[in-house]
């Protein structure tokens, strides 16, 4: 099962879209979390209102903006999610774009020593992105963490690079416990 | 100027939800959309649709019969039914595309006066989604990759029904604007998905 947190902040249809991605994926082993920095507006809630009865995704707000990037969000999903030894998770942003074939093309090749798995992606400037783990080589939403070692290593930074310090994190949490590293060289996602 | 889009449907009201999405989210506001459903529509096809009703740059026609032929006979018709300046710019695309957010600032901005048809670059399912180069070639650019000049796209049309006849289409727009020397400019940048 692949866990995806979504964090979103005021951009509604951009959220349909990242949350249709996944409703036309070849793969259904998924779920998602939509978790809203501060009270939803009510663009937000008209467009969650369109998934109520998947009971695939669910949806929660903040009381108050935390700010961010919605950094301590997604740590917050992250420690609440069951202890499945199998299962991943991939932290995403509200306005990005998954291929249909993306989950399927992930799950099936990961092994019983998968720790992590990163792909190629379409950045914001609109040109080909290879990944790898790195400061400013990969971006939130580009790679999945077996869901244990993502608990214990905790989305904790709040910079702007925090996404980049977990995913360097998670590599050197995999090599201490033999995990290994995957990349699929396709591109399987669109970073807006 | 306007891009006039075109997009051919048969019962796919998820990806076609995610594909009109994608333009509600575009930077430039100049383009608006005509929805052709390849026969009459499931009652799921009518309810999306019916989200979309509050926009009038949005219109969905179901087309009586069902036509097939990768929708390439209901392409024909509707090019050439659809209103356009000759300065405009019309898009034909299919259902469970993708465009990024930039792509109508971006084409639309690489126009200049003599332009007759720009591409851009396309990932592409058909390659294991990487990036196919376009050229205007047969098998060398897909259907959703290139704008036409309204007057142009009507003088040449879409007049085939085989499978690449989109490729056709391209190269017989390119000869047209060669002749009327308007150019054929290419996009450097990866601002469509082909599902």
């Amino acid at each position: 099962m692949l866990h995806v947190i979504i964090t979103a902040y005021h951009r509604s249809v951009p959220l349909r879209i990242m949350v249709n991605s996944f409703l036309v994926q070849t793969c259904p082993e998924w779920k998602i979390y939509i978790i809203h920095d501060g009270p939803m507006p009510k663009e937000v809630k008209k467009i969650i209102e369109q998934f109520k009865n998947d009971k695939r995704i669910s949806f929660m707000e903040t009381a108050k903006r935390t700010g961010y990037w919605g950094h301590k969000n997604r740590n917050m999903i992250l420690q609440i999610l069951p202890d499945n030894t199998n299962d991943f998770v991939l932290m995403t942003n509200d306005d990005n774009y998954y291929v249909p074939v993306f989950v399927e093309e992930i799950t099936k090749i990961i092994r019983p020593d998968t720790g992590m798995i990163h792909w190629d992606m379409i950045h914001s400037n609109y040109e080909f992105f290879p990944t790898r783990v790195g400061m400013g080589t990969i971006d939130m939403g580009s790679f999945i963490v077996r869901l244990p070692l993502a608990k214990k290593v905790g989305f904790i930074h709040t910079g702007i690079e925090a996404d980049c310090q977990y995913a360097m994190e998670c590599l050197e949490e995999c090599k201490k416990e033999n995990l290994s590293e995957l990349h699929v060289p396709k591109i399987l996602f669109v970073h807006n | 100027m306007i891009l006039h889009i075109i997009v051919v449907t048969y019962n796919r009201p998820l990806k076609l939800k995610i594909l009109i999405d994608s333009f509600l989210v575009q930077t430039c506001p100049c383009w608006d959309m005509l929805i052709v459903h390849d026969g009459p529509a499931s009652d799921e096809t009518r309810q999306t649709i019916s989200l979309y009703k509050e926009y009038d740059k949005i219109r969905f026609i179901e087309h009586p019969e069902r036509l097939e032929r990768w929708g390439h006979p209901l392409r024909k018709i509707y090019l050439q039914k659809i209103k356009s300046d000759p300065e405009d710019f019309i898009l034909i695309t299919n259902d469970d595309n993708y465009y990024m957010p930039i792509f109508v600032e971006l084409m639309l901005d690489g126009c200049r006066p003599n332009t007759g048809i720009i591409y851009c670059d396309t990932v592409h399912n058909y390659f294991n989604y990487s990036i196919m180069k376009t050229e205007i070639k047969v098998n060398k650019i897909d259907i959703g990759s290139f704008i036409v000049r309204g007057d142009v796209a009507k003088v040449v049309g879409f007049k085939y029904n085989y499978h690449n006849a989109d490729g056709r289409y391209a190269v017989e727009c390119a000869r047209y604007c060669d002749k009327r020397h308007l150019t054929a400019d290419y996009c450097n940048k990866l601002i469509f998905i082909h599902n």
